[in-house]
């Protein structure tokens, strides 16, 4: 009788080459981040040398006050920037997934925003539409004869806020549109049978079906607002102090006026963490029914 | 399979000795500049054709933005990339990146040359403020200017004349609340004064500087101990807290450019900055050309409190083309290119602010009525002495210090705060005077 020659299964090693170009490009930049992170190094000061200071970057940080500031800015911008992005995507995919006059044309409009670059968006914004001296809110406020709102300076934060979701909200309603678009007709007719109204079709049919989709683009959504910098730089640059200062402006700040390595790696580590924790929490907590 | 990596080592070893070699041949037909983005440098980069057809050497241009290249040519000469061998330095920069060794000492490259060499550049022409604002205390010369400039007030004669008001010469920063004030006429669209309120160390503290300076602020004593949070200082807040209300809306948000274009549109009656934005205001596009009158810049308890400001080309310590980087930088910063800008752009693009003989040619004062005025801030602004006490800086409102970017970027942030409303002046002079304090700690200063 025969012995029956079991094979090893290397399958396992085609991985490999796919591991090693992740780890490269991944996880080796964060490791020396984490290392960065623990030097007393100023560029600017090169007759001081690099030192290894333990974790006196982190404590420099968690004692500034500014920066609680900024995590208080971030999380602001971050929920009101999701929750407005959401619902305002869920009612434009509503009202778009029925014929329209001119409803091809009009959802090739909304979506424009998105494709327009952060700096674009932001530039666009401050100098010709809400600068109060020579913007287009300048001659719609004389025309009312009022004072034209200092949205930049007074209400930075606020215009910040309703700049991403202007810029936000058409990746939103991509996802979400897809989603309704996927709802099968049958089930709505059935609860029109039934009598349910617009409101209780909505939120009691459509949304529980296009759940995993609104998750899909809110987290997508969470990682991307985290992450937005572009506006902030050219807009405001954080300010008036540090009004309208994110996380990712905070760090470029520390990098390139500060030119303090090891305090912007510690900030770009306490940013990742931060980013990590946010994602998997929100991640657990929506699929978690 | 050992023959095949053999074989690939060798192919290795010729390439790569092919190309270095290929490099180092062309390294001395090449310039590499790293310029900011300015009228006067991309002026430079078009004319720079014309010095590769008299040499035979190409130069090769990247230029950006303020802060972009800023920080590109930081991260460059401080890691030691020997990416370029020429780089534009501002003012506060060209000492302490000279005294790091990053760049290359000019004088005894110039020592190096033949007296007709010398004379045919004639660095005795170049202004005697602007060459010490090029200079390290300890290394000498650091950086040759290509446009150099001060402070100086611009004011609309129209509206002035309008609202029958008069400017002096030599006003007192009270004198200009007072007109600011009187010229403000916001229903109809006027500011009474444009002046930098955004946050930054090269925006509203630049400004704020000269005020400060002016009020008899300093920020370390000769000990280098902290003296922001004195009475001095905070007059000088609060002037600048109080003269934001007859400034442009928004002020927090409106830096040099924003500023430059509400006054060039007409729609300001005052404005406070830069000299070489007088250039602009005269230009083809400006609505007020013709139409501005200038003044020195202002005065307090403290007279001559121009900002010497500009920028400056220098060679990096890393240049694998030293001599060919010397030798461009000597052409485009001589008396026959500024001959050769005026020929090819007209008056208006004179590089401003950098030699004497400039201001000499009869043709080019009659073309630019603000060059005398440029000269005279120019001339006056003392760079050694930037307070009415002693310092143990230099730099006038921008300290020539290393760490100035960081704590002053934090102080304008500290001082847009207080001009918003967000913060009282003694919570915002106080942080301010703690930042100041532990950067001479830090910094090994004290």
């Amino acid at each position: 009788m025969g012995q029956v020659i079991q094979k090893k299964d290397h399958s396992g090693k085609l991985l490999l080459p796919a591991v090693v170009v992740v780890a490269l490009i991944t996880q080796i930049p964060f490791l020396m981040t984490i290392i960065l992170s623990l030097l007393k190094w100023n560029i600017k000061r090169p007759d001081q040398g690099i030192s290894f200071t333990g974790f006196n970057n982190y404590r420099e940080i968690f004692t500034d006050p500014n920066f609680w500031v900024v995590i208080i800015n971030t999380v602001v911008i971050l929920i009101a920037c999701l929750a407005l992005c959401t619902v305002i995507a869920v009612l434009l995919g509503v009202l778009f997934n029925r014929d329209l006059f001119l409803g091809y044309f009009c959802r090739s409009i909304i979506i424009i925003p998105y494709f327009v670059m952060d700096c674009v968006v932001g530039i666009v914004w401050k100098t010709l539409l809400l600068n109060p001296s020579l913007g287009l809110n300048y001659y719609i406020s004389s025309f009312f004869g009022f004072s034209p709102i200092d949205f930049f300076g007074a209400y930075s934060l606020v215009t910040i806020i309703i700049l991403i979701v202007w810029q936000w909200t058409p990746f939103f309603f991509l996802i979400i549109f897809a989603g309704l678009q996927s709802v099968p007709g049958e089930v709505l007719e059935s609860a029109q049978l039934e009598g349910a109204s617009g409101l209780q079709t909505l939120l009691q049919i459509q949304v529980p079906i296009i759940k995993a989709h609104i998750n899909t683009a809110m987290t997508l959504g969470l990682i991307n607002i985290l992450k937005v910098f572009g506006l902030v730089y050219v807009t405001t640059q954080g300010g008036p102090g540090y009004r309208s200062a994110n996380l990712p402006y905070l760090t470029y700040r520390t990098v390139f006026f500060n030119w303090s390595i090891g305090e912007a790696a510690a900030l770009a580590v306490v940013t990742v963490a931060i980013t990590l924790f946010l994602t998997q929490k929100f991640f657990s907590a929506t699929t978690r029914h | 399979m050992k023959k095949t990596m053999v074989t690939l080592l060798v192919l290795a070893v010729v390439m790569s000795t092919v190309f270095a070699s290929g490099t180092a041949e062309s390294d001395a037909d090449v310039v590499k500049v790293a310029s900011v983005n300015n009228d006067a440098m991309v002026m430079m980069e078009k004319l720079s054709k014309q010095y590769t057809e008299e040499t035979g050497t190409e130069v090769v241009f990247t230029i950006l933005s303020e802060n972009e290249i800023r920080s590109k040519i930081t991260q460059d000469v401080s890691l030691g990339g020997g990416g370029y061998d020429l780089i534009t330095l501002g003012t506060s920069d060209m000492g302490t990146y000279l005294d790091s060794g990053w760049t290359e000492p000019l004088d005894p490259m110039f020592a190096a040359l033949s007296a007709e060499k010398q004379a045919e550049y004639d660095l005795e022409d170049v202004i005697e403020s602007v060459r010490v604002s090029c200079s390290s205390a300890e290394n000498g010369l650091a950086a040759l200017p290509f446009y150099s400039e001060s402070t100086m007030i611009c004011y609309n004669k129209e509206i002035f004349e309008e609202k029958g008001l008069t400017m002096p010469e030599e006003p007192s920063w009270q004198e200009i609340y007072e007109l600011a004030k009187a010229a403000d006429d916001k229903a109809n669209g006027i500011a009474g004064i444009a002046i930098r309120g955004l946050a930054g160390y090269g925006q509203n503290m630049y400004i704020f500087g000269s005020i400060m300076n002016a009020f008899g602020g300093q920020y370390y004593d000769m000990d280098w101990n902290a003296t922001y949070d004195t009475q001095e200082v905070r007059n000088a807040w609060k002037f600048y807290k109080d003269l934001m209300q007859y400034a442009e809306e928004s002020p927090t948000t409106s830096g040099y450019t924003e500023c430059l274009n509400l006054f060039a549109q007409g729609k300001a009656a005052i404005y406070y900055d830069a000299t070489v934005s007088a250039g602009t205001f005269a230009g083809k596009d400006s609505l007020v050309a013709g139409k501005v009158g200038y003044a020195k810049t202002p005065s307090a308890v403290k007279d001559n409190n121009g900002t010497i400001g500009g920028w400056g080309i220098a060679i990096t310590a890393n240049s694998r083309n030293k001599d060919g980087a010397f030798d461009f930088l000597r052409w485009a910063t001589d008396k026959d290119y500024v001959k050769l800008v005026q020929k090819e752009f007209g008056y208006a693009a004179t590089p401003s602010g950098t030699r004497y003989s400039t201001y000499d040619d009869p043709d080019y004062l009659a073309a630019a009525d603000f060059a005398e005025m440029t000269l005279k801030s120019i001339a006056s602004a003392d760079l050694m002495n930037p307070a009415l006490n002693p310092t143990p800086y230099t730099g006038n409102s921008l300290p020539n210090l290393p760490e100035y970017s960081s704590w002053g970027e934090e102080i304008g942030a500290e001082l847009s705060a207080y001009i918003a409303g967000q913060k009282s002046l003694d919570a915002a002079i106080g942080a301010s005077q703690r930042l100041i304090d532990k950067a001479a700690v830090e910094g090994g200063y004290r």
